[in-house]
């Protein structure tokens, strides 16, 4: 009896730790939460009235913020994503469905040169971001995560400047830095101000995107 | 406990430590920020006051006359199970933030700290 629950345990233990079997099924969930839950008091914030202190006040430090012709802006953003997925595989031939959801709060404050909030938008979802049916040697995917969890530009503001050459050219129209504009998370990369810097417009691009601002 | 349960609740706690995993990684500053002895006053508090106080920001943004010191935390931790046939994954992003705003005279104007306050190490 010993020998045949020690003999378990080990091809428990084994199988546990593949990454991968020859036959498998199964269900995979996927949750992030980034950012802190925007309050309900964004809403009352409205041009004419309110100040950038209010601001600040009611919701706390921007995720960024920029300068503008004759101003500045605001931007925060959290959000919570799911992602799940069910199949399974016979050695090479994979089949599987998902599917994922967000729930993300968006809000952008724009104020002018004294400070005067002059235009509000706040925008909180909660819906599908996609799914998808996979049948033969390649996965299900829905929604990438990744574009949510990347590490914050601010960390990586000084080495903007270290860009190469169309990154560098371009850096009055960039995103990143803090000083050029705002950018969601979670905007395409490879359309808009971006491409500007990207030179050419493929998925290598925006690997080297993510590379050069991740520093990985 | 007889040693037939002994074993398998063995066995059952060696599967639940491989299958499960969890990692933790924090960058950024130091949120020095929530020192209580750092308690900014806006129009007395001036630049210098706060470099020494809290160091390098994050980001410094220049606006048409004020000058933003930007400084933030952000830890993320994720916790995966894997069960072969029920894997779970879940990752968590939570920043720590800290704006100050100055006037052209290098006097702070007003600021803001997170709602989130990460522990110090």
């Amino acid at each position: 009896m010993r020998s045949v629950t020690l003999l378990a345990a080990v091809a428990i233990l084994a199988v546990a730790g593949c990454a991968r079997l020859p036959i498998g099924a199964g269900y995979e969930q996927q949750d992030a939460v980034f950012g802190e839950v925007l309050p309900a008091t964004a809403e009352s914030l409205a041009p004419g009235g309110a100040r950038d202190a209010d601001v600040l006040a009611a919701l706390g430090p921007p995720t960024a913020i920029t300068a503008l012709p004759d101003g500045y802006a605001f931007l925060y953003e959290g959000g919570r994503l799911r992602t799940r997925s069910v199949g399974g595989n016979f050695y090479q031939f994979q089949s599987g469905y998902a599917w994922s959801s967000a729930q993300l709060a968006i809000a952008a404050f724009v104020f002018d040169d004294e400070g005067i909030l002059c235009g509000a938008a706040v925008e909180r979802g909660d819906e599908g971001t996609g799914s998808g049916f996979s049948a033969g040697s390649q996965g299900a995917q829905a929604f990438d995560q990744i574009a949510f969890l990347l590490p914050a530009s601010q960390h990586f503001w000084g080495r903007q400047l270290l860009r190469r050459l169309p990154a560098g050219l371009n850096r009055g129209s960039d995103m990143a830095s803090g000083l050029h504009g705002l950018e969601r998370r979670g905007t395409p990369v490879d359309v808009g101000q971006r491409t500007l810097a990207s030179g050419y417009s493929d998925a290598q691009a925006l690997l080297d995107l993510l590379r050069t601002q991740t520093g990985q | 406990m007889t040693g037939a349960w002994k074993q398998l609740a063995l066995a059952a706690a060696l599967l639940a430590i491989a299958a499960c995993s969890r990692s933790n990684t924090v960058s950024g500053v130091e949120n020095t920020w929530r020192d209580p002895a750092f308690a900014p006053v806006a129009g007395v508090t001036t630049e210098a006051e706060v470099l020494e106080s809290l160091g390098p920001p994050s980001q410094i943004i220049a606006l048409q006359d004020q000058t933003v010191y930007y400084y933030i935390r952000e830890d993320f931790s994720s916790d995966r199970l894997l069960l072969i046939i029920y894997n779970q994954t879940a990752r968590r992003t939570a920043y720590d933030r800290a704006v100050l705003f100055f006037n052209d005279a290098g006097v702070l104007t007003k600021f803001s700290f997170s709602e989130t306050a990460l522990p110090r190490e």
